[in-house]
């Protein structure tokens, strides 16, 4: 399937890709039942199996257009977490400096075992 | 109760005008579009007197979509491919070792500041991608909307404090810092490294997904031996 006709075609590309995903999504909450893992996981993996193939090229305007524009679908949880402050509140302090501890602590092993692991 | 179509409105229309005040400022590391729009929106809640509850139920239907975007980070994966191909063996021993740590060092960091065991579970899965961690708690029943914060929060912290850290150790290959930030500060650093180098970007948006998908087969397994 290729766009044709300009941007009515490349905005039904991607339309169709973002049908795609969901039915992905769906197929792998299905499929839970006898897999036990998140179905959107089992659903990436049909994904990348269906581009594997090099007959879904087309749904990638439609994946890349839901990945782009994935932090608007966060804002929701974050707001929710509002409703969790009074949770949260006790434990401020020792969050913060947990976060801030284990983020870096993370991010410089990646790098350093990148680093060490291209040299060899 | 608030009507869906608003909550929707609202939400998109609050993150595109994040998006454009972070381009506007220059796009620091701090101002995320996802935390400039979740304050702006708690701010237009709080002057409306609706409740957060009323609006996070309202909001569904787009958060919904979280599930299809895990499936559309494929896309990521599919576009790094020639990067993967050429380092493979790196990439994936950085992206295995680097989670391990994360995960191991916010269960311990969780015990030392003796958080309790719903808000461990949660800040255990603040390393990887926001919808990984929803689908990791919503398949296990723990708390989403929490992990879904922490997850947000750990890619803002991750994309203030990491970049700096690795300049000092003079680490600057866009290949390592892109891994780096892909692990630690995930869907914010990899968006905030797309303006900056797009091939540090696409090792981060693969070792975005790799590491969500570690952690999706290791951390359900993981989180039941926690004491």
């Amino acid at each position: 399937m290729q766009a044709k006709g300009g941007s009515v075609g490349r905005r039904l590309e991607t339309a169709a890709g973002l049908a795609l995903m969901a039915a992905l999504a769906l197929l792998g909450e299905q499929l839970v039942r006898w897999v036990d893992l998140p179905g959107p996981v089992l659903g990436l993996g049909g994904y990348m199996l269906m581009l594997a193939s090099g007959r879904f090229g087309w749904t990638l305007r439609g994946a890349r257009w839901l990945a782009g524009g994935l932090g608007a679908l966060i804002v929701a949880p974050l707001v929710a977490v509002g409703g969790n402050m009074q949770a949260l509140a006790g434990h401020a302090l020792p969050l913060a400096l947990a976060f801030v501890a284990g983020v870096a602590v993370t991010g410089v092993t990646t790098a350093v075992v990148f680093v060490a692991a291209d040299r060899r | 109760m608030m009507p869906a179509l608003l909550a929707v409105a609202v939400t998109l229309l609050a993150f595109m005008a994040a998006r454009r005040l972070a381009r506007a400022i220059g796009g620091p590391a701090w101002a995320s579009p996802v935390l400039l729009a979740a304050l702006g929106v708690s701010a237009l809640l709080w002057l409306s007197a609706i409740p957060v509850p009323a609006y996070v139920a309202a909001a569904a239907p787009l958060t919904w979509w979280l599930k299809p975007a895990v499936v559309a980070l494929g896309a990521l994966l599919w576009d790094s491919r020639a990067e993967l191909r050429a380092r493979a063996v790196p990439l994936l021993t950085a992206v295995t070792i680097g989670l391990a740590v994360g995960v191991g060092s916010a269960l311990g960091l969780a015990r030392l500041a003796g958080l309790p065991p719903g808000l461990t579970g949660a800040f255990a899965t603040r390393t990887v991608t926001t919808p990984f961690a929803v689908a990791i708690h919503a398949h296990g029943g723990g708390p989403v909307a929490l992990a879904a914060a922490f997850a947000v929060l750990g890619g803002v912290v991750g994309t203030i404090v990491v970049p700096p850290l690795l300049r000092l150790l003079r680490i600057t290959g866009p290949a390592a810092t892109g891994t780096a930030i892909g692990v630690s500060a995930h869907l914010v650093g990899t968006d905030w490294l797309t303006r900056r180098s797009p091939q540090a970007a696409a090792f981060a948006g693969a070792a975005m997904v790799i590491a969500g998908v570690l952690a999706t087969l290791a951390l359900p397994f993981l989180l039941t031996l926690r004491p």
